[in-house]
């Protein structure tokens, strides 16, 4: 008996000083690591929205006064560069209707005049614009660079909290979309809406020249196509993760009933257990998930706003021009805010996808 | 404000009686005419030229193009009134020639903007 105590004794301290100490593994790496995969600028946003990281309290407490502000402050602060090329314009438009008032129509000197005020016009917009344009390009492919590092560890989470039919879908449709952002818009959308830009300086050269018809059309089928084939990824990825989510329920129960009936004794313990730890990690899920929503739409707010600054200026000079009786100068103004409104439908097109369908995740 | 007015009958009575009695001078009387009217036109122009270069230089756009379209309406007058003085004279064809030169100028002035216009152009497709 002596011998068998003994013997017990130094075989449990044998054991205890051979054991291994282990922690379940952490997951804050993988949040920082998205939240530096955001671009500098919405990382500024983020941190005036008071999210510094992916934390749930600091998301809870997010107002939306606090976003109508950093909104206010965005419009406020992008205004400038539009609203003063927008009093240029209307500045070139009186002063050549002034001037237009010397015609005598027998040079065809009406023609020439035309002239320098159209170039006049696509000299004082253009080179503002473009800029504005080019940011727009480049908040497509920061977001696209973002979807790229949120979308792997998103799909993690939803395949750890119980979902793991609806996480391979989900992977699946928002990796070929975020391809799809940088390689169709970037490259061919927005690389089609500046030779549309460049066709309307042409069209400031003679103005028998009509571009106005030709821009109209391509952004009608460019509206079109986009918001179909949108509605039509948006819809289906939906009713893909219906089902799905139908699927993994379906499997969850199943695990739950099958450990209750064969597990001796704390077969339903484990059940109750395994609701908690899906829970938790949908908790996370959620967080997470919130969290790329903001930043997403964060990318693409700043380009938008500015975006839609431009298009209200240009639409009040647009107006001016044809009340001085320039149809010309309207005309080539009118394409301008078409092309515009291409990169802005963009924009929205691109982070209404990522919000529905992200969205439509968090749900279930 | 009537100055201009007053000045153009006097000048257009000159210039009956002139051709009625010394034919040769009248064009001389008529050229003075024309160049002191010329000059009441362009001290108008003066105030209203100052004000669209402040607002032009309010909203930050280059004021050379304006000053280039001004050049281009100076050119324009002046080739109309010598045109049309050539054609007082009977000298058709000389009043064709002298729009032909107006327009050349008119041209040669804009060839800098249609050049800046096509370096946008191939910068935006670019």
């Amino acid at each position: 008996m002596k011998k068998f105590v003994i013997a017990t004794l130094i075989a449990l301290i044998i054991v205890l000083s051979f054991t291994v100490i282990s922690f379940a593994e952490s997951t804050g790496e993988e949040y920082k690591d998205i939240y530096e995969a955001a671009q500098s600028a919405t990382e500024e946003l983020l941190d005036e929205a008071g999210i510094d990281g992916v934390d749930y309290s600091e998301l809870i407490s997010l107002s939306p006064a606090r976003l109508f502000e950093i909104i206010k402050q965005l419009f406020v602060g992008k205004s400038h560069t539009p609203l003063r090329t927008a009093a240029g314009v209307i500045a070139i438009l009186i002063a050549f209707s002034v001037i237009n008032s010397f015609n005598t129509g027998r040079l065809g000197d009406e023609d020439y005049y035309s002239f320098i005020e159209n170039a006049l016009i696509v000299f004082a917009v253009i080179v503002p614009l473009s800029d504005s344009l080019s940011l727009a390009a480049g908040a497509i492919v920061s977001a696209s660079n973002f979807m790229f590092s949120f979308i792997p560890v998103f799909t993690a989470l939803v395949s750890a909290s119980g979902k793991p039919a609806s996480s391979f879908l989900y992977s699946a449709s928002l990796l070929s979309f975020a391809s799809l952002c940088d390689g169709f818009c970037s490259k061919i959308v927005l690389p089609s809406v500046g030779v549309i830009t460049s066709l309307n300086v042409f069209s400031a050269l003679d103005s028998n020249i009509r571009i106005s018809r030709v821009t109209s059309v391509i952004k009608k089928i460019l509206t079109v196509t986009l918001s179909i084939s949108a509605s039509l990824f948006v819809g289906l990825t939906n009713l893909k993760a219906t089902l799905a989510g139908s699927a993994d329920s379906l499997a969850l129960k199943g695990i739950r009933t099958a450990a209750g009936a064969f597990i001796p004794v704390i077969g339903s313990a484990l059940g109750d257990a395994m609701n908690s730890a899906l829970g938790a990690m949908g908790l996370i899920r959620s967080t997470l998930g919130v969290f790329g929503i903001i930043a997403l739409v964060l990318t693409f707010v700043p380009c938008a706003v500015e975006l839609v600054i431009w298009y209200f200026a240009l639409t009040v000079c647009s107006l001016v021009a044809s009340a001085v009786g320039q149809k010309g100068s309207s005309e080539i103004l009118e394409s301008i805010l078409g092309c515009i409104s291409i990169v802005n439908t963009v924009l929205v097109l691109c982070a209404l996808v990522f919000v529905l369908t992200t969205g439509h995740l968090l749900r279930g | 404000m009537i100055k201009p007015f007053v000045t153009a009958l006097l000048g257009v009575m000159v210039i009956v009686i002139i051709k009625a009695v010394r034919p040769e001078i009248a064009l001389s009387a008529r050229l003075c005419t024309v160049g002191v009217l010329f000059l009441f036109a362009v001290s108008g122009t003066e105030a209203m030229t100052d004000y669209i270069n402040s607002f032009f230089g309010v909203s930050g756009i280059d004021t050379s193009y304006f000053k280039l379209a001004l050049k281009v309406t100076g050119i324009c007058v002046i080739t109309q009134i010598t045109s049309d003085t050539c054609r007082d004279c009977a000298e058709t064809a000389l009043a064709t020639t002298v729009e032909l030169v107006g327009k050349f100028l008119i041209l040669t002035m804009s060839l800098p903007i249609v050049k800046s216009l096509l370096e946008i152009s191939i910068g935006l497709i670019k």
